[in-house]
């Protein structure tokens, strides 16, 4: 087996985890186990962009990958972490939507993706032609998390995952090519800018309480 | 004045050199007086670059990144109208000491600084020529403007700000999903030549471009942008935002942000117009338009709040220019258009006269307001006109842009729905005269003005401007500016 094969079956898998563990984030109750799902997550995405640099030699996705890992499965879920620690109250993910079925929304979700993204994904540049709908999968649980979770801190992982998506997304449409690695760059900064404001500010205070009851003084 | 002068990159970087002045400035007066100068400049820059666009057609800057066209210029005409008269508000309204909601000095400069970064990033959305920068700087809107809503940093203000950032965050990301389908489809169509996203490459490509890609790629675009332009069912975010903002903040999101939305939305559709056969974005406008409308109509007649009333007008009219797009044709175009200057103005006005209101009632709630006319009258009047533009009522400029998209609609052979935009404007005219009526007429004891408020100029001229815009529009459109809605048109319609 020569070492390109090897890496283009590094990248099913690699593929195949990320998208295992973005339906994963729909089933937890506890909200660090969300986090370390999240932070798995995005590890998984890091090494995918990471493969298919080396794949199609595009070392400005190399770049991608690293920051990917670094921000993405490292600095943000320890951030989060921090902050769940000092949550004096409730550590548990508010649900609108029950896990069973929320995780039956995901799987629908992943089949509307592939029933929909499938057919173009053989005009996807990279070979792998799962990487289509797998992201357009990533991106819709990454929504339907953050909608039908109640705490900021949870809607705040929807956006993360959303923007996993996004970034698998990128690599599997473009390659790296074009204005698409500045892109996602500049997506993961602001996304680390609004959750950086959050952290930093008065929000931190409201966060255990931020719930749909709050929010309901602001309806109609 | 030279023709090729880079005009457009000054008025980029007039708003950050704003910031700079707010950022050295020490005292109240320096404040203000930077952000007058800043407000008036651009103003002043706008007016240069129409001429310019009249007079040499489209240019570009900085190797073809930044692009200016007559549909660019129109829309940085509308975010300089209401920047303009947003920031003179805002002197008279924070700004100076003894005004109605004085901001101690870090604040006033936090304030400015923002609302600055806020103007630069609209403009950006102007002069983008690429799908990819316009997606960066929708989102650098969304980051700034929120920090203005959350201002008051009230329970309320923080979470409609949250809400805001939250879903127009989501919103974005979907449109940076479909606007990587589009580079999808537009390389599989040119080749990698680099310049995959750009409007003029896109709008030329049309015809090449793989529609089974550009349907998907729509819909997440659609999704996105349809949030960020407060179209229902995605306009949740809105009313929020709107009414718990600053009154100066609150007439930017209405008249000057949703527009930017509209405007991504407008050049999506320049795009798909050039694609045979393809009649998605015909549907997706009017199914948006239709909704947004409705759900408009009934929200206003329900509500008591008068931000809020002004906010749900807001998904209103942003439906009503989605309709005059879905309608199309020159016609339909130039209504839509027309119409975005029209609402920018009217709703704009209609914003910082009803702050001046909330100041002299000390409430929002419109079942405690009475006989605003009696008790201040320039005030009552300002409403009194603009509310009835904003109902429709001819001979104002709203009444003139809703005629033309109604019958485009029933000369483009969409008469249903037209005959259903009627249903929601006669439902929407009702709720605001209604309205209207009800805190106008009447005596008045209760109402004053704190005096800080009664010799404002700031407030004056910008309402003042916008004003008289938002009624002689309808009465008569000077030459230059049909010149440019047409020319924005035929961009639009190719």
């Amino acid at each position: 087996m020569s070492l390109s094969s090897a890496a283009l079956s590094a990248l099913d898998l690699s593929a195949a985890v990320a998208l295992v563990t973005a339906w994963l984030c729909l089933v937890h109750r506890r909200i660090s186990a969300l986090v370390a799902t999240y932070a798995i997550q995005s590890a998984a995405v890091a090494i995918t962009v990471g493969l298919i640099a080396y794949l199609y030699q595009t070392p400005d996705l190399y770049l991608l990958a690293a920051t990917t890992f670094g921000v993405n499965a490292v600095v943000l879920p320890w951030v989060m972490d921090r902050v769940i620690l000092s949550l004096k109250v409730d550590r548990m993910v508010g649900m609108y939507a029950s896990v069973r079925t929320s995780a039956l929304v995901g799987l629908g979700l992943l089949l509307l993706s592939v029933f929909v993204a499938g057919p173009l994904a053989p005009v996807a540049e990279v070979s792998s032609g799962g990487l289509l709908p797998i992201s357009m999968a990533t991106l819709l649980i990454g929504f339907f998390l953050l909608l039908s979770r109640r705490k900021a801190i949870t809607q705040v992982v929807g956006l993360l995952v959303m923007n996993n998506g996004i970034l698998l997304a990128g690599v599997a449409l473009t390659y790296g090519l074009g204005l698409f690695v500045e892109l996602a760059l500049a997506a993961n900064l602001l996304v680390l800018a609004i959750v950086a404001r959050i952290f930093l500010t008065r929000m931190k205070e409201s966060f255990d309480h931020v719930d749909a009851d709050a929010l309901r003084a602001l309806e109609g | 004045m030279s023709a090729n002068f880079p005009w457009m990159l000054v008025l980029l970087v007039t708003p950050l050199a704003g910031c700079g002045l707010v950022a050295v400035s020490r005292t109240r007066t320096q404040f203000n007086a930077c952000a007058a100068v800043t407000a008036a400049a651009l103003l002043a820059l706008t007016l240069v670059i129409i001429d310019q666009v009249l007079v040499a057609g489209p240019t570009s800057e900085v190797s073809g990144l930044l692009y200016v066209d007559a549909l660019s210029a129109l829309l940085i005409l509308v975010v300089s109208l209401v920047g303009f008269a947003s920031l003179l508000y805002s002197i008279d309204y924070l700004g100076r000491s003894g005004s109605p909601h004085e901001a101690s000095l870090p604040r006033l400069r936090r304030y400015y600084l923002y609302v600055l970064l806020f103007l630069f990033t609209m403009y950006l959305v102007a002069e983008a020529n690429n799908l990819g920068i316009l997606w960066v700087a929708l989102e650098g809107t969304t980051l700034a403007s929120a920090l203005m809503v959350r201002y008051y940093q009230t329970r309320r203000a923080l979470e409609a700000s949250w809400k805001y950032l939250i879903l127009c965050s989501a919103g974005l990301a979907f449109a940076l999903f479909g606007t990587l389908l589009l580079f999808l489809a537009s390389v599989r169509a040119l080749g990698l030549g680099g310049s995959g996203l750009d409007w003029t490459t896109l709008v030329a490509a049309g015809s090449q471009l793989d529609p089974g890609l550009v349907r998907l790629a729509l819909v997440f675009l659609f999704i996105g942008y349809g949030t960020k332009a407060g179209l229902a069912p995605l306009h949740n975010w809105l009313p929020d935002a709107h009414s718990e903002a600053p009154t100066p903040v609150s007439a930017l999101l209405s008249g000057a942000l949703l527009n930017c939305a509209m405007y991504a939305l407008i050049r999506v559709d320049a795009i798909t117009l050039q694609i045979p056969g393809f009649t998605l974005t015909h549907w997706l406008l009017l199914g948006f338009g239709l909704v947004s409308v409705f759900v408009a109509a009934f929200f206003i007649l329900l509500q008591r709040d008068l931000k809020r009333l002004l906010a749900y007008s807001s998904v209103e009219h942003m439906g009503i220019i989605a309709l005059g797009l879905a309608f199309g044709g020159l016609l339909g175009i130039f209504g839509a258009l027309y119409h975005v200057l029209n609402h920018a103005v009217t709703k704009a006005a209609l914003f910082l006269a009803g702050g001046n209101l909330a100041v002299a009632a000390q409430t929002k709630d419109l079942e405690k307001i009475q006989g605003t006319l009696a008790a201040i009258p320039v005030t009552g009047t300002v409403l009194l006109l603009c509310g009835l533009a904003l109902a429709g009522v001819p001979p104002f400029s709203i009444f003139a842009s809703e005629f033309i998209i109604l019958s485009a609609g029933f000369a483009h052979g969409d008469a249903v729905a037209a005959i259903l935009l009627l249903v929601a404007l006669a439902i929407v005219f009702a709720g605001l005269v209604g309205h209207l009526a009800h805190i106008l007429l009447g005596s008045a004891s209760e109402l004053r003005f704190a005096p800080g408020m009664r010799k404002a100029v700031g407030v004056t001229l910008g309402i003042g401007l916008l004003a008289s815009l938002a009624v002689g529009l309808g009465l008569f459109l000077p030459d230059p500016l049909s010149q440019l809605l047409h020319r924005a048109a035929e961009v639009v319609a190719g």
